[in-house]
């Protein structure tokens, strides 16, 4: 079980896993210089043959809105957490203000949203697929892909904006983009994907009172009748929270689901709970993944409460998914 | 992958050491386990010290500051901006937050979670901490505003008699204060008066009346005051006092800022309680039923409000009349 060959390794292994967060730190900071970490040993970015990969919403502290630590940072953590796939959000990509996509109804309301959403929309418009490209390049030189592009196209959103968004996706490498929407926005966009033959995955949350919000079986269902381009990030956390069952539900559905947001929520609108200890049958679904070797992305993303960085909650999480698949 | 021994057992040996290693590895890595300030809060001083931290933890813990911004001032992902929230201004000791976390806003875009299992005491501290972090923010924005900001006697006359002329009259006026300060030194003593100071005994009189005023003041409140303090010199007796009460509002505006917020404005419904338009049940209840469903709330759901007896009444017969519109 452990010769000196196992040791060795281990030792190789650790050490730069401890150094790794001095020198992510410094990599940061000062003249924006930056060196592309180590690997953490182990890589997570398959688990038992799953594809793992991260939201990049998890990392919490990394800032949004075109602040040039952003890309650092995203790859520091990747790389320390051990993935190289993930979903990126607009706000890790876009040099724009946190208005400017107006998803959140509620941010309609707040001081200067309309100037901000106004000026996103410009800088959507006239960003060059250039600087896209230079996303996507400085990602791939540290060994990590997006696999989606996450913007929460809405009623806000203009046709150009939509349009500008795909090829936004195509010139980061994206096969597709997701968002949190509504049925109404996802007949808008149904002509969008199919011209730019890339898929447009819904993302659920759980107002299951709102026919236009997607929290239920049946709100997936409708989208999925409007075109074969319309395909699911299932969010079994905030699924489960709705009272729906995701394991059934990605049983049936398998076809149509791109990815899956690994997260964990107690029944009845409850609270946001680490991987295992709340409904959303992680273990279970994780499982079912890998036994019928789907090559459904599963993502982490998290969003319970924590007093410890969320990089070492994301590490805790892969342990999590890595206990119940190995 | 699957099944591969010494895959596993090179995986068990390196956890192993890594453990080993994190556990003697310095200080380096375990300054780095405490949440960043940016998303876990500032650092808290004051007499109640204790409960504050233990109402910030909270707040992360149940991984409010997501949503509603770590500082109440950063509302994100459509939270509420607590800031500003009237339901968090007209709370008493958790009387309009409590029912709300416990039972959470399942009806809102993506819905707010529920706490149920929140104990009182967690909640009390919770509370505490959102109330404290509002009085911060406020004393600083309503401090930032210029002392030759334009000023509004009469509006300062009516704000005075409406929110402070009950304790404020006779041997208790302000003329003292008023003589010995100008105008910066009047506007920062309004916003936070000795009683309410963090040095302040915690059951000073008026302590609790100061700090819920600090956290309404609107931008224009303080200056207008200043101005009318400024001019009647803080000489005010009593029964100038009393002579000088402006006749109550009209129902309308005071249901705009105490209810509307939840039944939408002026009753016609909103994403967190009914229309109380043509509403069947108001139609059932008599004046004296919906005064008492006023004062005492509904368990889990709306909150009590402790208004006057001729307040409840003149709400009653306003909605009564309202249940009957077409």
């Amino acid at each position: 079980m452990f010769n000196r060959r196992t040791l060795g390794k281990a030792v190789i292994a650790g050490v730069p896993l401890m150094i790794a967060g001095r020198g992510i730190a410094q990599s940061v900071a000062g003249d924006g210089s930056f060196s592309t970490p180590p690997l953490a040993p182990g890589s997570n970015a398959q688990i038992a043959g799953v594809k793992m990969g991260a939201q990049t919403y998890c990392f919490h502290d990394v800032p949004r809105g075109g602040d040039p630590a952003i890309l650092p940072l995203l790859i520091a953590h990747m790389r320390e957490v051990g993935l190289t796939d993930c979903e990126i959000m607009s706000a890790h990509v876009e040099q724009t203000s946190g208005l400017g996509n107006g998803w959140w109804v509620k941010s309609r309301e707040l001081p200067g949203y309309d100037e901000q959403r106004t000026a996103a929309r410009a800088w959507r418009l006239k960003a060059p697929m250039s600087f896209y490209q230079s996303v996507r390049q400085r990602l791939a030189d540290a060994g990590i892909s997006i696999f989606i592009y996450n913007i929460n196209l809405n009623d806000t959103f203009t046709d150009e904006e939509r349009d500008a968004c795909f090829n936004a996706g195509r010139a980061l490498g994206a096969q597709g983009l997701n968002a949190s929407t509504t049925l109404s926005e996802t007949r808008r966009v149904v002509p969008f994907a199919e011209r730019h033959k890339m898929f447009f995955a819904v993302h659920n949350h759980n107002n299951i009172y709102d026919e236009d919000q997607f929290a239920t079986p049946k709100s997936f269902e409708t989208a999925f009748a409007m075109s074969p381009w319309i395909k699911a990030t299932l969010d079994i956390g905030h699924f489960a929270a709705g009272d729906n069952d995701p394991y059934e539900f990605l049983a049936a559905h398998h076809d149509r689901i791109v990815s899956l947001h690994i997260r964990d929520r107690k029944r009845s609108n409850g609270p946001h709970v680490p991987l295992g200890q709340g409904d959303a049958r992680v273990a279970d679904i994780l499982r079912l993944v890998r036994d019928k070797r789907w090559q459904i992305r599963c993502y982490i993303e998290l969003e319970y409460g924590s007093l410890i960085p969320p990089v070492e909650e994301v590490k805790r999480a892969l342990a999590y998914c890595r206990s119940v698949l190995v | 992958m699957i099944g591969r021994p010494h895959l596993r057992k090179f995986n068990l040996a390196s956890l192993v050491l890594t453990m080993a290693l994190f556990a003697f590895g310095g200080s380096a890595i375990r300054a780095q386990m405490t949440l960043p300030a940016k998303l876990r809060g500032p650092a808290i001083a004051g007499p109640i010290k204790a409960q504050l931290e233990r109402g910030q933890n909270s707040y992360v813990m149940n991984n409010c500051h997501l949503c509603h911004g770590p500082t109440l001032a950063e509302a994100r992902g459509g939270g509420a901006d607590l800031a500003n929230s009237l339901i968090v201004k007209m709370d008493f000791g958790g009387d309009m937050i409590g029912p709300v976390v416990k039972a959470g806003l399942p009806f809102t875009q993506t819905a707010m979670p529920q706490y149920p299992g929140m104990t009182d005491s967690e909640l009390a501290d919770l509370v505490a901490y959102i109330h404290y972090m509002r009085q911060q923010l406020h004393e600083k924005n309503a401090l930032a505003i210029p002392v030759t900001a334009p000023a509004s006697v009469a509006s300062g006359q009516a704000f005075f008699f409406q929110n402070c002329a009950s304790c404020h009259n006779g041997a208790k006026d302000l003329s003292k204060v008023v003589s010995k300060s100008d105008n910066r030194a009047l506007s920062a003593l309004i916003i936070r008066p000795g009683v309410a100071q963090p040095s302040a005994a915690i059951d000073a009189p008026g302590r609790q009346v100061h700090l819920a005023l600090l956290e309404g003041y609107l931008p224009a409140d303080v200056a207008n005051l200043t101005a009318y303090l400024r001019q009647s010199g803080g000489v005010l007796s009593a029964a100038f006092a009393k002579a000088m009460i402006p006749p109550r509002r009209e129902i309308s505006a005071r249901f705009a800022e105490q209810c509307a917020m939840c039944h939408g404005p002026n009753g016609s419904g909103g994403d967190r309680a009914p229309g109380l338009v043509n509403n069947a049940d108001l139609k059932e209840l008599d004046v004296d039923s919906i005064k008492s469903l006023i004062a005492t709330g509904l368990p889990g759901g709306m909150p009590a409000f402790h208004l006057s007896d001729e307040e409840l009444n003149d709400y009653a017969v306003w909605l009564k009349a309202r249940s009957r519109a077409r």
